[in-house]
């Protein structure tokens, strides 16, 4: 069979006998075969080779319809064909849906899906695990964000809240992995904190941030009326202090973890400064500097001054005065003493419940007269003379107002920072040089310190010269004729002498 | 075609004959078990001859093909109607009989030599046995595809589904098997041969 001479290939004819050809193609391919010998021939055999095919069969089966009862009987079967239908469901599903990954508009679309997704799994974990903010880009500052939520304290004083952290450093709660969630109140205090002058290790900035923040920390906590309804602290360091934002009054002593500290309450009488100092020899002054930091972030203190000095022939040593709060003075003490080896430790404590008690008396009554001159003033000064005698009585009982205040701050500072007198000394560790100098180099050095010793000798005999030689000249001229004479007369009443026994 | 809901029992044996099959697989995925009673009819004998040409145990047949739709059965809830089900009921059939085979190679490897028939008996053997003898020296790919087109009628388009090759592959194998196949039947069957 030529196949140049047919216009269809007899695969085609093969085709159209088994119903794969239509339309026009399938009517032209009919009235090719009825006018082609060759390709009719070519179809006959197919039709022949079918119907030979067709003589070959099988016997009927007798098949049960298996169901889902028979499914449960046949275990032996079940876990072959468990494992058998799903591969054949997808491979026999393949080639559908295999054109459709083919498409690349399907994977953009998938990888676009597929990073968003990977972007907001970062944003989650970020937005969960973040709670420090990045410096503020108008004020070159370090932010601290400090989570506030209510104090369930007691219901009846909705303007309670419980502060996480003091605003009295550089760190921040957040950096010692402590998390609390916020609660349906929550609210963030963005504290800036000034690190301009944070040369010395930070001293002077926590010193500045905390003189600047303590007392306005110190006037909103409240000591809470109700303890036993505190709240369980989670963790160590977790430090809830009452805030009352209704209530900015001076006269309210804070409250640490639930436990009143000394403060101005008269209920509350004792008014401790506590002081301690430390002295401990440790072996390596570098690490126990960072730890030492790490406490001091730790108990929410800050460094009032930090010293270290260096010496060849002795180890380092590190004076540092640390401001804890009160309530964390011992724990600090115990952790600083992990530092090293102790060798000298003073505690000691100072009341003040006197002289903060006689100090408010005064304040109150400062106030009472301030009080009753304003009155006088707007009510009963008619004259003017008056008037300007009530006024200048009125500015001095504001001053003293205002003083007697900035002496019960700095009380109240003092009791509730205890302080910290720390000195660290490095244990002195000589270095050993086990490999003798050459000889060339000890004779170098001979040599060179030869030189400078003449050179130095030298020099001092000039300077000696320079130095003495004006007023030993001064001391010669001035004694030379006087010595000369008596001199002269001495050799003078020899001789008479000498003559004189001669002639005898 | 008549309106049957998809949890309604279906009594009447015409209404189930009009169905198409994939219908009849999706009613029975909702949970009428008429419809697999009439898909079992339709196919238990297609699937049964599927075996029995392809094994030469007619017992291990029968056995595949209730383990075909017992696979059906299985995976009923996976079904989704993409392709025929003609393809998907032979897609299954195709991957139990090429278990089978693996099984039966690890087992007997010289087992299909031994089922080739004696030719000394030419005399006695029917169309069938020419047949199967002829069908038997084609490739193994060629024979697939020429037993998927003529014995279960599936069409070009549903083979190259099922074997995962191109079309035009599947008609070029189905001619050159089946111009094979009518070179081997010519001088083995006795009234061919006898012929001047």
């Amino acid at each position: 069979m030529n196949l140049e001479l047919h216009e269809f290939r007899p695969e085609e004819v093969m085709a159209y006998l088994d119903g794969e050809i239509i339309g026009e193609r399938a009517l032209a391919l009919a009235d090719h075969l009825e006018q082609c010998t060759d390709c009719s021939s070519l179809a006959d055999d197919f039709c022949a080779l079918s119907q030979q095919l067709v003589g070959w069969k099988v016997e009927s089966a007798n098949l049960q319809q298996p169901s889902m009862d028979a499914m449960a009987a046949s275990q032996d079967d079940e876990a072959r064909v468990e494992a058998l239908a799903p591969k054949i469901s997808l491979w026999s599903l393949g080639t559908t849906w295999w054109p459709f990954f083919q498409r690349p508009w399907v994977w953009r679309v998938a990888s676009g899906f597929a990073v968003v997704l990977v972007m907001s799994l970062v944003f989650i974990s970020r937005q969960s695990l973040l709670h420090v903010k990045a410096p503020s880009s108008q004020t070159g500052k370090p932010v601290v964000t400090v989570s506030t939520e209510v104090a369930p304290l007691s219901p009846d004083e909705p303007g309670e809240h419980s502060i996480d952290n003091l605003p009295m450093g550089k760190s921040t709660r957040a950096t010692n992995g402590l998390h609390i969630p916020p609660g349906p109140r929550a609210r963030a205090n963005s504290v800036p904190v000034d690190g301009a002058d944070a040369v010395d290790n930070s001293v002077n900035a926590t010193r500045a941030a905390a003189a600047e923040e303590m007392p306005k920390a110190l006037a909103e906590f409240q000591r809470p009326d109700k303890l036993s309804e505190k709240q369980p602290v989670k963790g160590k360091n977790s430090i809830d202090f009452t805030l009352r934002n209704s209530q900015m009054s001076r006269d309210v002593p804070p409250s640490i973890w639930g436990v009143p500290i000394p403060g101005p309450n008269p209920a509350a009488p004792q008014m401790i400064e506590r002081t301690a100092s430390l002295s401990l020899t440790v072996k390596g002054l570098d690490s126990a500097r960072t730890t030492l930091e790490e406490i001091v972030r730790h108990h929410y203190g800050y460094f009032a001054e930090l010293n270290t000095e260096g010496q060849s022939e002795a180890g380092r040593t590190l004076t540092a005065s640390l401001r804890v709060p009160a309530i964390e003075l011992d724990a600090t003490l115990i952790e600083l003493r992990k530092l090293g080896q102790t060798g000298e430790e003073k505690q000691g404590g100072e009341e003040v419940s006197p002289q903060y008690v006689d100090l408010k008396a005064r304040l109150d009554n400062a106030r009472h007269t301030e009080k009753r001159l304003t009155d006088l003033l707007t009510k009963r000064a008619a004259k003017l003379k008056d008037v300007l005698d009530v006024e200048r009585e009125l500015a001095g009982t504001r001053e003293e107002i205002e003083r007697m205040e900035a002496q019960q701050r700095n009380m109240e500072g003092q009791v509730f920072y205890a302080s910290i007198d720390l000195k660290l000394r490095e244990e002195y560790k000589p270095a050993l040089n086990l490999a003798p100098p050459a000889a060339g180099t000890r004779m170098r050095n001979a040599l060179v310190d030869g030189y400078h010793t003449a050179v130095d000798s030298a020099l001092d005999v000039l300077l000696f010269v320079l130095e003495a030689g004006p007023s030993t000249l001064f001391w010669l001229l001035l004694l030379f004729f006087p010595a000369r004479w008596g001199w002269r007369k001495l050799r003078v009443v020899t001789a008479q002498k000498q003559s004189l026994a001669g002639a005898l | 075609m008549p309106q049957v809901g998809p949890n309604q029992p279906i009594r009447d044996p015409a209404a189930l004959a009009a169905m198409t099959d994939e219908r009849l697989m999706l009613l029975f995925r909702l949970g009428n078990s008429e419809a697999f009673s009439e898909l079992f009819r339709r196919f238990s004998s297609p699937v049964y001859g599927f075996f029995r040409r392809r094994l030469e145990n007619p017992s291990r047949a029968e056995e595949l093909a209730q383990e075909t739709f017992v696979a059906v059965l299985r995976g009923i809830e996976r079904y989704e109607p993409r392709a025929t089900f003609r393809t998907y009921l032979y897609g299954i059939a195709m991957r139990i009989l090429m278990a089978e085979r693996r099984k039966s190679a690890r087992r007997e490897p010289s087992a299909s030599a031994s089922s080739t028939p004696d030719t000394s008996a030419d005399s006695c053997v029917d169309a069938a046995i020419w047949v199967q003898r002829a069908i038997d020296q084609l490739d193994a790919d060629h024979r697939d595809i020429l037993l998927l087109r003529e014995y279960e009628q599936l069409t070009y388009d549903e083979i190259a589904a099922l074997l995962r090759l191109p079309v035009n592959t599947v008609r070029s194998r189905l001619f050159r098997a089946r111009t094979a196949l009518k070179a081997f039947l010519l001088p083995l069957r006795p009234e061919v041969r006898n012929e001047p």
